[in-house]
């Protein structure tokens, strides 16, 4: 392998796989990156790989390859070492026994390699419908889901985020048994699933700062049986799938409610803030409810420290209640809906509460989410 | 390797292939055996069997694939080996330089984590996924507890291999949830067998082959070694002052050499005790120094031998426990020296 590549270029490739190398790996080999020098019809690359048996990041980069070939390096060493060149130019050249020299003006290095063959291979993404996806949408899909994800270990069907499609549609879904939030945005393309799948929450979390740092470009998204291939230009990240059974999340959304209270979502926001700063409980952050004809009191209390309540003015005309809520997962949702008001559907004190935007979706969108209550 | 070619464990070797054959492999096995039987190696053989891209059941392990090569290379990402840190740097997988404090030697809770994570993927290029623990007996209680939930409800087409040299150190619910498979040592004939195919010569091969005790990593070991480690205790043991034994000490600070001959020490204190009962030479482990043992048993009365080996024990078990090398074997030579003393002037004491 022999090839000069720029360096800045070179420097953004290791700056991908920075995330995903991993430093402490029973597998010592992925604390590398996998170099491989090609040359095709529109010249030579390089590609960039880095694969943590979760999720993997390859990009292809243009370089002048002399020689084709390949070579596993350690990351941070070769990381470190690119960001520190003279020049603009690097040149790599793989020695006898997996040396790899690289030299930048009179800079010149020799680092230990490994062969590639002992980086464990990729997961395939030949044979993938691709679907173009909106970046932005794809985003905000995930943020208005992520945070209901389950961090409980042992309930690795709820360690993601459900993904499913319905004509024209696709919908996300995540629960932790004590909530769900579920979305839901119109699309074009078919990624011929023939049943939902579970996307992991650290390729969730990675591909949420892909989308993150480029909302412009053109995306594409698609599923293998084993992994999620999202796909940038020359940029392509794939994550394995959960091998589980998604709980029959329609079940637990109930289907009409008793009353519904329409009420400010930026103001309900501040006033559970405020009330939870004296929740008895600091993780189970216990508020309040109490409804009547057009107001709503939110109170919570502490018996170390006292109690605090504040009243909204809301628009419902049906009988008095009272719930409990855990107020963190009430805070999740409004600070992800974006719409200026929101609706809280309720039946009793037991049953779960659901939220969703006020107002009319857009065909094909819908966002809901089931918060169970709590005793008080 | 072959499952043909896997020496002395035909009960072991039977019973998981025909499990292979029939596809009803358990979700864990527990292979238990002395070291340098083999556990590692039919876990090796058993992960490549299962995932052969050989069309013939029968036939599986190929040893040709791209599967069998991947496994045997250790980069096959449905197939994973969790070692402690320690184990990992004695077989240079990883140098300490990689590691922020000293490499640890068990097998830590978040590991385990981390691995019920990635068994909970769907397999990526294999027919199963096969996590093997080397050894199972690492696991700290914390990670057994946790791997515990895992083995409970293990995630779909999953084999754990606990490979246990020492399965009584394992937590009881643990063995419970485990099939287990156990290895005998390997017979004396066919370790010799071996020895001669890799070109031992005869007489060399023979009392290798005694001195391993059913196991071919110990038979293979440098024999030399040994006998030369045993000569020094010996020559420092009589010596006038305590200096060589303070040096053979420093020699073997480092606490795994440390221990290593402290186990040596152990066994040559049972051949001197073997010599003295009147045994002949064929029971003794190092028999090239059968003279030796036999002269010493002689000499010294056997309270004072017992009281030796119960000191190489406690010696063992300290190191075993985080000990000082250098200090231990210290302990042990100086100690044995004033066993010698006071057993020689016929007032022993225990």
């Amino acid at each position: 392998m022999e090839l000069q590549i720029g360096r800045d270029e070179f420097n953004q490739a290791l700056y991908r796989a920075q995330g995903i190398v991993e430093k402490k790996s029973t597998m010592p080999i992925l604390a590398s990156v996998l170099l491989e020098a090609t040359q095709g019809e529109g010249g030579g690359r390089l590609r960039v790989s880095a694969f943590d048996l979760e999720i993997g990041v390859t990009g292809t980069h243009p370089a002048e390859v002399q020689k084709t070939g390949s070579v596993a390096i350690k990351h941070k060493e070769l990381y470190d070492i690119v960001r520190a060149l003279p020049e603009k130019t690097v040149v790599l050249r793989r020695e006898a026994n997996n040396r790899v020299k690289i030299t930048s003006g009179a800079a010149e290095f020799n680092i230990v390699g490994q062969p590639a063959e002992d980086y464990p291979a990729f997961p395939r993404a030949e044979k993938v419908a691709f679907v173009a996806v909106e970046p932005t949408q794809l985003l905000e899909m995930i943020e208005k889901t992520q945070f209901a994800i389950s961090a409980d270990e042992t309930r690795h069907n709820l360690n993601g985020v459900y993904f499913e499609t319905e004509a024209g549609a696709v919908r996300m879904v995540a629960t932790d048994g004590h909530r769900l939030s579920l979305v839901q945005r119109a699309i074009e393309g078919d990624f011929g699933l023939k049943k939902g799948v579970i996307v992991p929450r650290k390729g969730l979390f990675e591909l949420r700062r892909l989308l993150a740092e480029d909302g412009a470009s053109a995306c594409e998204l698609g599923f293998t049986e084993t992994s999620g291939v999202f796909r940038r230009g020359e940029l392509t990240m794939v994550m394995r799938l959960i091998d589980g059974v998604f709980p029959d999340y329609a079940q637990v959304i109930p289907r009409e409610a008793d009353r519904i209270v329409t009420v400010d979502r930026p103001r309900l926001l501040e006033t559970l803030k405020r009330m939870s700063l004296l929740s008895s409980d600091r993780t189970t952050n216990a508020v309040k409810f109490e409804l009547s004809e057009g107001t709503l009191r939110v109170s919570s209390q502490n018996p170390d420290l006292g109690d605090a309540h504040e009243e909204i003015q809301v628009a419902y005309g049906g009988t008095a209640m009272q719930i409990g809520f855990n107020a963190r997962y009430l805070m999740d949702v409004l600070s992800v809906v974006d719409s200026a008001q929101v609706n809280v559907e309720l039946c009793d004190e037991l049953s779960p509460g659901v939220l969703k935007p006020a107002g009319d979706a857009p065909p094909g969108s819908r966002y809901t989410a089931v918060i169970m209550p709590m005793r008080i | 390797m072959r499952w043909e070619d896997i020496v002395g464990q035909d009960r072991p070797v039977r019973l998981l292939r025909a499990a292979l054959e029939r596809d009803q492999l358990h979700h864990a096995y527990l292979l238990a055996g002395p070291p340098g039987t083999g556990k590692e190696l039919i876990a090796r053989t058993l992960a490549q069997a299962a995932n052969c891209e050989a069309e013939d059941v029968a036939s599986r392990p190929c040893e040709r694939c791209g599967h069998c090569l991947a496994i045997a290379r250790g980069s096959f990402p449905d197939v994973q080996w969790i070692l402690p840190q320690s184990e990992m740097v004695a077989r240079g997988l990883i140098s300490k330089a990689d590691l922020e404090g000293a490499p640890s030697k068990e097998i830590r809770v978040d590991e385990v984590r981390a691995l019920s994570r990635r068994l909970s993927f769907a397999a990526l290029r294999g027919r199963r996924k096969i996590a093997a623990l080397v050894p199972a007996d690492a696991l700290n209680e914390r990670a057994q507890n946790a791997l515990l939930k895992t083995l409970e409800e293990p995630p779909p087409a999953t084999t754990f291999l606990l490979i246990s040299a020492n399965p009584d150190a394992l937590l009881p619910t643990i063995r419970s949830r485990c099939a287990r498979v156990q290895l005998g040592p390997v017979s004396e004939e066919l370790i010799y067998r071996r020895l001669v195919r890799d070109g031992v010569a005869e007489p060399e091969a023979r009392e290798r082959a005694a001195r391993a005790q059913g196991s071919f990593s110990q038979a293979l070991s440098d024999p030399g070694e040994r006998r030369s480690l045993i000569e020094a205790f010996e020559r420092a043991l009589a010596a006038p002052d305590e200096r060589d034994a303070l040096d053979l000490a420093a020699e073997h600070s480092e606490r795994d050499a440390a221990a290593l001959v402290a186990v040596a020490i152990e066994a040559w204190t049972r051949d001197v005790l073997v010599a003295q009962a009147g045994a002949p030479r064929q029971l003794l482990e190092a028999r090239d120094l059968f003279d030796t043992a036999a002269q010493l048993g002689a000499r010294l009365p056997p309270t004072t031998l017992l009281s030796q080996a119960g000191l190489c024990a406690r010696v063992i078990e300290a190191l075993g426990q985080n000990g000082n090398g250098r200090l231990q074997l210290e302990r042990l030579f100086l100690g044995a020296r004033e066993l010698r003393a006071s057993g020689q002037k016929g007032n022993a004491h225990g």
